[in-house]
Parts: C-alpha cells; sequence; structure tokens
C-alpha cells in the first residue's frame, strides 16, 4: 500500500510541479482564482446585477442538462468496458507487483477520482453565468463542490454498471430500465405541467422546482442543492433558498459515492483482465496519435468489432480529386447517411424545427423581427455553431497523415479537394436550413439564396483560414486561438461592412448578403493559397506533437 | 537520386539533425543506422518533405518539395497509417487515382501476390494486424514505381515471411535502377544488402561506410565503435555541444537569411 500511496501522491506533486513550470498556466491559475475572488463581490460592484438577475430555475435546469451528459456517458461507458482507471504504466508496473489487488482498485479509483476532479475547475471558468443567476462566490465555489461529487459518481458508476453488467444484454437492458425509471416521476410531473398550463415558461418553472426534478438521483440532487446553497447566500434582495434540503441533497450524493465505492471494492470480481483491456486501448489511441495513426482515432467505427458489409467498393476520382472521392467513400461506411452522423442529423432536425416553429408562430412578423431580419438571425447564429462543428474535419484530418504530402498534385488543389466534403455537407445543410426556414418565414427566393450561398461561404473561408493558420506556429496554443479569431473577424469585416451599406443603400438584404458572400468566397480563396504552403514548408503536425 | 547536402533541423532546443549530408545513386542501397534518438526518422521525413530544415534536398535532381521530385519517390512509414474504412486493394486504386497511374491494376495485382495480400484484397484497413498493415503500405509506396524508395524501420512487425519477400524485393528494386534509403538499428536485418551506410549519432553522420571500402571488417564492429565512442566522451561532449548549439543557431540564422535573400 505504502509504494501506491507513494506512487499517487508523486504523481500528483509532478502534474503540479510540471503545471506551474509553464508560465501561462500561472497566470491561468491566478485568472481562475481573480474570476473566483471577483464573483464574490461581484453583486457588490455592480448593483445593476441586482435589478438583471434572471431566476434560477434557469440555471438548475441548465446544470440538471450538463451533468445529465456526463452520466449518461456513464451508463454508455459502463455498458461497453467500464473505465480505465489505470495507464498502461500501472498495468505493467503495480499489476504485476505483490500488491494486495484491493488495495490496487483503490488506488485506480483514487486516481479516477483525481482526474475527474480537475475537470470541475473548469465550472469557475463559467462564473459569469452563475453570477448573472445571482450566485455570489460562496456559491459558484459550493456549486463546483458539488460538480465533484457528481464526477465522482460518474467515474464509479461506469464500474459498477460494468461489474453489474459485464457487458451481457439482458443485464444492460434491466440496468437501464431502472436508469429510466428514476426519471418517469419527472417526466409524469411534466406532463401534467404542460398538459394544464397555457404558459409554456410557466409550465417549466413549475416542473424544474418540483421536488420531483430535486430527487432525480444524482443530476437532480447537484442541481438542486446547487440552486438551495446558491440563493440561501445569495446577496440579492428576492433571492431565498432552503438550506435544510440543501444539506439533504448533499447527504443523497455523498452516500452515493460511498455505496458505490463499496460494492466496487467488495465486488468479487477479478478486474485485472478488464482493466487491461481498457487500459491498453486507451493507451492503443495515445500511441495512434503520436504516430500519426488519426484515422482510427476519428473513424468511429474503426474499433468496432461488428463485421461490416461492403456494398459498394471502389474510389473514384484523378489526381487531387481522389482524396474527395476516397473521402466519401469511407465515410458511407461509417455512417448510413454518409457524411451525417446521427447527432448531426439530431441537431438539423432541431433547428429546422426551431426556425419553423418560430417562423409560424408569428402573424405579423416574428416577434419584433421581419421575416427576412429572423432569416438573418437564423444565418449568424448557424454560422457561429459551424466554428465549432467544422473545427477537426476531414481536411484537417487529413494533415495529419503522409499521403496529402506525398501525392504529386498542385498543394493548392489537393487542400481545397481534401476538404470539399465539408463544404459539400455545409452546402447540403445550407439548403435544408434556408429553403425550409425561409419558406416559413416567408422570405423572399433571393434572400433564401443568398443565405444558402453566404453559409456555405462563411464555411469555406474558416476552412481555409483554418489551413492558412496551420503555418503559423505560436508559443501556446490559446494565443495561437485568439490571434486566429482576431485575424478572422478582421478579415472577414470588408466584406461585412460593405455588405451592410450595400443592404442599405439598395434596402434589399438579399443584396447585402449577396455581397458578403462574394467576400468570403474571395478570403477563403486567398487563405487557402496561403494555407497551401502548410503542404510544402511545414513540418507535419504529428510529428511536431510527437515532439 | 537522392542527395541531401547541409541539413539541419531544430525543435526549438532540440538539435534532430545537425548538417547532415548524404547521397544515393541509382541502384544503390544506402542505410542509416543509429541508436534510438540518433535522427534517423527526423532526416528521412525531412527527404520526404514531411518536415522543414535549412540545407538542400534533391531527388532526381529536382528539390524535394517539387511534384517532380514527388512523382519518383516513394515513403514507407515506420508506423503504416491506413485508412480503416477503405478495403486493401481501395488503398492501392486510392493512390493510382491520386498518382494518375495507368494500367495499374497489373502491377497492383503482382504486389498484392508478392505480399500474400491477394486473398485480403476487400479486407479493410482496420481488420489487418499490424505487420499486415505494414505490407499494404509498403504496397502503397511501390506502387508508383518510384525511382527513389525510403524505408523508415521497414521490418518492424513485419512476420518472417514478409521480412524475407521485403528483402529480397529491395534487392530487385536495387538491381532494376531504383535507390533505396533504409533506416534501421537492427543491423542484421541489413547486413547482406547495403551498399553504403551512414552511422548516424545525436544527429550528427558520425560515419560514412562503404562495403567495397570495408575489407574484413564487419558493420557491427564499426558501428559499436563509433557509437561506444560517443557515449563514452558523453561529459566531454557535452560542454562542446553548447558551443556547437550556438554556432549551429548562428548558421541557421545566417541560412535564413541567405534563404530570404533566395526568395
Amino acid at each position: 500500500m505504502k509504494s501506491l500511496f507513494y506512487i499517487f501522491i508523486k504523481t500528483i506533486k509532478n502534474f503540479i510541479k510540471e503545471f506551474f513550470k509553464k508560465p501561462l498556466n500561472t497566470i491561468f491559475f491566478i485568472f481562475m482564482i481573480g474570476l473566483l475572488i471577483l464573483m464574490m463581490f461581484l453583486p457588490k460592484l455592480d448593483p445593476t446585477i441586482a435589478e438583471d438577475a434572471q431566476p434560477v430555475w434557469i440555471l438548475k435546469a441548465i446544470m440538471f442538462a450538463y451533468s445529465g451528459i456526463y452520466l449518461l456517458g456513464a451508463f454508455a461507458s459502463g455498458f461497453k468496458n467500464g473505465a480505465s482507471m489505470f495507464e498502461m504504466s500501472d498495468i505493467n508496473m503495480v499489476f504485476t507487483g505483490p500488491i494486495i489487488s484491493r488495495h490496487v482498485l483503490i488506488y485506480g479509483m483514487l486516481k479516477s477520482v483525481t482526474n475527474a476532479l480537475l475537470l470541475c475547475i473548469m465550472v469557475i471558468w463559467q462564473s459569469v453565468i452563475f453570477a448573472m443567476f445571482g450566485y455570489d462566490g460562496r456559491g459558484i465555489f459550493i456549486t463546483v463542490l458539488l460538480f465533484m461529487f457528481v464526477m465522482v459518481i460518474c467515474q464509479f458508476l461506469q464500474m459498477v454498471i460494468y461489474l453489474l453488467t459485464f457487458g451481457r444484454k439482458k443485464r444492460r437492458v434491466a440496468v437501464g430500465i431502472i436508469g429510466g425509471a428514476m426519471f418517469i416521476p419527472l417526466v409524469i410531473k411534466a406532463i401534467y405541467e404542460f398538459t394544464t398550463q397555457i404558459d409554456f415558461m410557466v409550465a417549466a418553472e413549475r416542473t424544474v422546482n418540483s421536488p420531483y426534478f430535486n430527487y432525480v438521483p444524482v443530476i437532480g440532487w447537484m442541481s438542486g442543492a446547487s440552486a438551495d446553497f446558491g440563493m440561501a447566500m445569495s446577496t440579492l434582495p428576492d433571492r431565498s433558498g432552503d438550506i435544510a434540503q440543501g444539506f439533504v441533497l448533499v447527504g443523497l450524493l455523498v452516500l452515493a459515492i460511498i455505496a458505490c465505492a463499496v460494492f466496487i471494492i467488495r465486488s468479487k470480481a477479478d478486474f485485472y483482465e478488464d482493466a487491461i483491456i481498457a487500459g491498453e486501448t486507451r493507451f492503443a489511441v495515445q500511441r495512434d496519435l503520436a504516430e500519426g495513426n488519426v484515422n482510427n482515432i476519428y473513424s468511429p467505427k474503426a474499433h468496432s468489432k461488428k463485421p461490416l458489409k461492403l456494398k459498394k467498393t471502389g474510389v473514384g476520382g484523378s489526381g487531387a480529386n481522389a482524396f474527395l472521392f476516397r473521402q466519401l467513400r469511407e465515410a458511407f461506411r461509417e455512417s448510413f447517411f454518409g457524411l451525417w452522423g446521427g447527432m448531426n442529423i439530431f441537431q438539423i432536425c432541431v433547428m429546422i424545427g426551431f426556425g419553423v416553429g418560430i417562423s409560424l408562430g408569428g402573424n405579423d412578423g416574428i416577434g419584433e423581427l421581419t421575416g427576412e431580419e429572423f432569416m438573418l438571425f437564423i444565418l449568424a447564429m448557424l454560422s457561429f455553431t459551424q466554428i465549432v462543428m467544422v473545427s477537426i474535419g476531414r481536411g484537417m484530418r487529413e494533415l495529419l497523415t503522409h499521403f496529402i504530402y506525398m501525392v504529386p498534385e498542385n498543394p493548392l488543389k489537393k487542400i481545397i479537394w481534401a476538404n470539399m466534403t465539408t463544404l459539400i455537407k455545409t452546402a447540403v445543410e445550407a439548403v435544408l436550413y434556408f429553403g425550409i426556414i425561409g419558406i416559413a418565414a416567408k422570405a423572399s427566393i433571393p434572400l433564401i439564396i443568398a443565405c444558402i450561398l453566404c453559409y456555405t461561404a462563411f464555411t469555406f473561408y474558416y476552412v481555409g483560414l483554418q489551413m492558412a493558420f496551420e503555418r503559423i506556429e505560436l508559443a501556446s496554443k490559446g494565443l495561437m486561438l485568439g490571434v486566429f479569431f482576431l485575424v478572422f473577424i478582421a478579415f472577414m469585416s470588408p466584406g461585412a461592412i460593405a455588405g451592410i451599406i450595400v443592404g442599405i443603400i439598395t434596402n434589399s438584404i438579399a443584396t447585402g448578403v449577396f455581397i458578403i458572400s462574394a467576400w468570403l468566397i474571395i478570403a477563403g480563396f486567398i487563405s487557402f493559397a496561403i494555407g497551401k504552403g502548410v503542404l510544402h514548408n511545414m513540418d507535419i503536425p504529428t510529428q511536431i506533437s510527437a515532439k | 537520386m537522392i542527395n541531401v547536402k547541409n541539413v539541419t533541423k531544430r525543435y526549438n532546443k532540440l538539435v534532430a539533425n545537425d548538417n547532415v549530408s548524404l547521397e544515393v545513386n541509382p541502384g544503390e542501397t544506402a542505410i542509416i543506422l543509429g541508436p534510438n534518438g540518433a535522427g534517423k526518422s527526423t532526416i528521412i521525413k525531412s527527404i520526404c518533405g514531411l518536415l522543414k530544415f535549412f540545407g538542400d534536398i534533391t531527388i532526381g535532381g529536382y528539390p524535394n518539395k517539387t511534384l517532380e521530385a514527388k512523382r519518383i519517390l516513394g515513403y514507407i512509414p515506420e508506423f503504416p497509417a491506413l485508412y480503416p474504412m477503405l478495403t486493401v486493394y481501395e488503398h492501392l486504386e486510392f493512390i493510382a487515382k491520386a498518382y494518375r497511374l495507368e494500367n495499374w491494376e497489373t502491377r497492383a495485382e503482382e504486389l498484392l501476390t508478392r505480399f500474400e495480400l491477394d486473398d485480403k484484397k476487400n479486407k479493410l484497413g482496420k481488420e489487418l494486424s499490424k505487420g499486415m498493415q505494414q505490407k499494404v503500405s509498403v504496397c502503397c509506396a511501390l506502387l508508383p514505381e518510384p525511382k527513389a524508395v525510403i524505408f523508415d524501420e521497414p521490418l518492424v512487425g513485419l512476420d518472417p515471411h514478409a521480412i524475407r519477400e521485403l528483402k529480397k524485393l529491395m534487392v530487385d528494386l536495387a538491381q532494376s535502377g531504383t535507390a533505396l534509403l533504409i533506416s534501421t538499428h537492427m543491423i542484421d536485418s541489413v547486413e547482406q544488402t547495403w551498399d553504403v551506410c551512414y552511422i548516424m549519432d545525436k544527429g550528427v553522420v558520425k560515419q560514412c561506410v562503404r562495403r567495397t571500402e570495408m575489407g574484413d571488417k564487419k558493420l557491427e564492429d564499426i558501428y559499436f565503435e563509433i557509437t561506444e565512442a560517443t557515449a563514452d566522451t558523453d561529459g566531454v561532449d557535452s560542454k562542446h555541444q553548447m558551443t556547437e548549439e550556438k554556432s549551429i543557431t548562428k548558421k541557421t540564422e545566417a541560412e535564413k537569411s541567405e534563404n530570404k535573400a533566395d526568395e
């Protein structure tokens, strides 16, 4: 046990030492602490916050959904192979050492908890959001602690579910049903409120503030306790929280942690074999990344053991466009819908549903917006989400293996064709989004076409600039990101300004959007032209990360 | 065919290749020998155009990053990076299409048969073992019939049959006039095939040995003489290295300004 304690403490010490070796990390740490202190005094410094503070039930719902994602992940991981609590170094050295296996298990649990806790610090990053709901620093601090509890439970729950099911289908179904049953009272309550209340917001508020919400295991306890403590400690005059209930909910979280830990430690299962498989899988991913074998990491079916029926075979194209045809062949083997996965389709349906729902809801325009202005709002919103969605596109992945560098074709053509699947995907989505929402919002045909063009051109420009930035090496990734977005906005601005001016002069939104699109296409080509140097004047990115 | 002149490659403060020069003629098999971390893979990747560097590299007389050079260069990386959702045959088809090869099918079949992959044509990349993936990687590199082929640790992960076939193939390639450059740290694996050997250590070519000039000496003996001597003088070297690094920094800065002037 002494040896395990030594490794555990030493690893943490070394991590802290390494972390503070980089001056930027130290600055980041001081910034986070400063942010927390600032939040503590923010309501006093800025009294307008008290006037503008939003109702806390909205935050409760957000926290519920956010931690729900982790809980769902814990179930999914538990059904597969449990969490990988061990590194390859543990497997090679600790497993083979003369140490009691239960002690090894406790060591693994402590390690996984430490890793999970690091994630919680990110909650502080969201301090401003909490402040908007009336939280002060103490409330935020308690929420971070509560989120830590959820993370620990999720870590342990993966192992518990794995030990309960061992990958057997019937047991998985049973555990899944029990997991789903936890939500039944809340669902019944929600159905009741939404069918009896006319106002959507009132129904939502009544559902979230009900005990059925607070007592949903783990995520309900967490969000409920956070709201109770956050509001009880709030300095805003109109806020109050039920501290007694908060303590009960925290107690439930602690009990859940103890129950999971006791179950894992007392289980008689031989976890070594499973831990080895999980550890090796994790190690294989790290190795693939270091060796530049990224195709295995990003392909969703690369590690699937399920045999795949090959309906069509062959790769088309000639020269640089062979990259496009190869990517299409791969995409249709990875997903029935090719370039679109299940989550993509869900997102498209939600966005279209949202756009159409709001468009059809208004009689003389949508809220304060006209149909055409609403199209602009949708265009801006979708373009913003696109920034997140295309960050690890197939074109970027192409840069990580040697083929694209070795093929004797014009580098500009190569990087454009390598990114073509992203552009095709965006164009098809643009037709769906703006075609359907445009009809619902009664927008003019030229504006619908302009929005489709602008959305696609925006992606073209964004991907092109990403390629151009691959040529720049800065000391810090954070600095790189900051510079990227500054350049991104600055380079886009002339087109945007010209579009707005022309739109106002001609009194036509469509004309303005066409101008912006034209500029984005030009800016995209310029970016790609600069970015082509990445294929003959830079280090292959995997080499950089390996060093 | 492959000409490397005064190549220096740095990763921040680390000098991975320090003023490396080497040459491989048509029909010649050159090997780069060296311990782990000697800078073998770095010089290989620089030759293939995957890294930026200071110095000159030409393939068949063309700068290595030109299309002409890429057309006649084949590269087999240390770690095969295949596409998991493409079949073995589709990998070759992709290379054929990307390189605009004509009548490539017969050669593809020959390569697949030679490496015993003909019955695995429809297997996906993800279904192959590492050794099989390495074989596909070799087939992909050789399909465009390159005049210069670079192998980075080619025998790692291969089964005995594949090793034998690859060695035979290397001999055949050299006989047909192809220039071969092989990086390895396994001396036995290349004992029979090499013509010229560059022994590298700490990013520097310590010695160039030609088989014809070897006499009774074994390559292994020369290798250990050089690398162990370097290890013995490590303490002394480290002092020199500091001064060398400073001079390299100055040199690379001078090269940078020269390059700018060329542009």
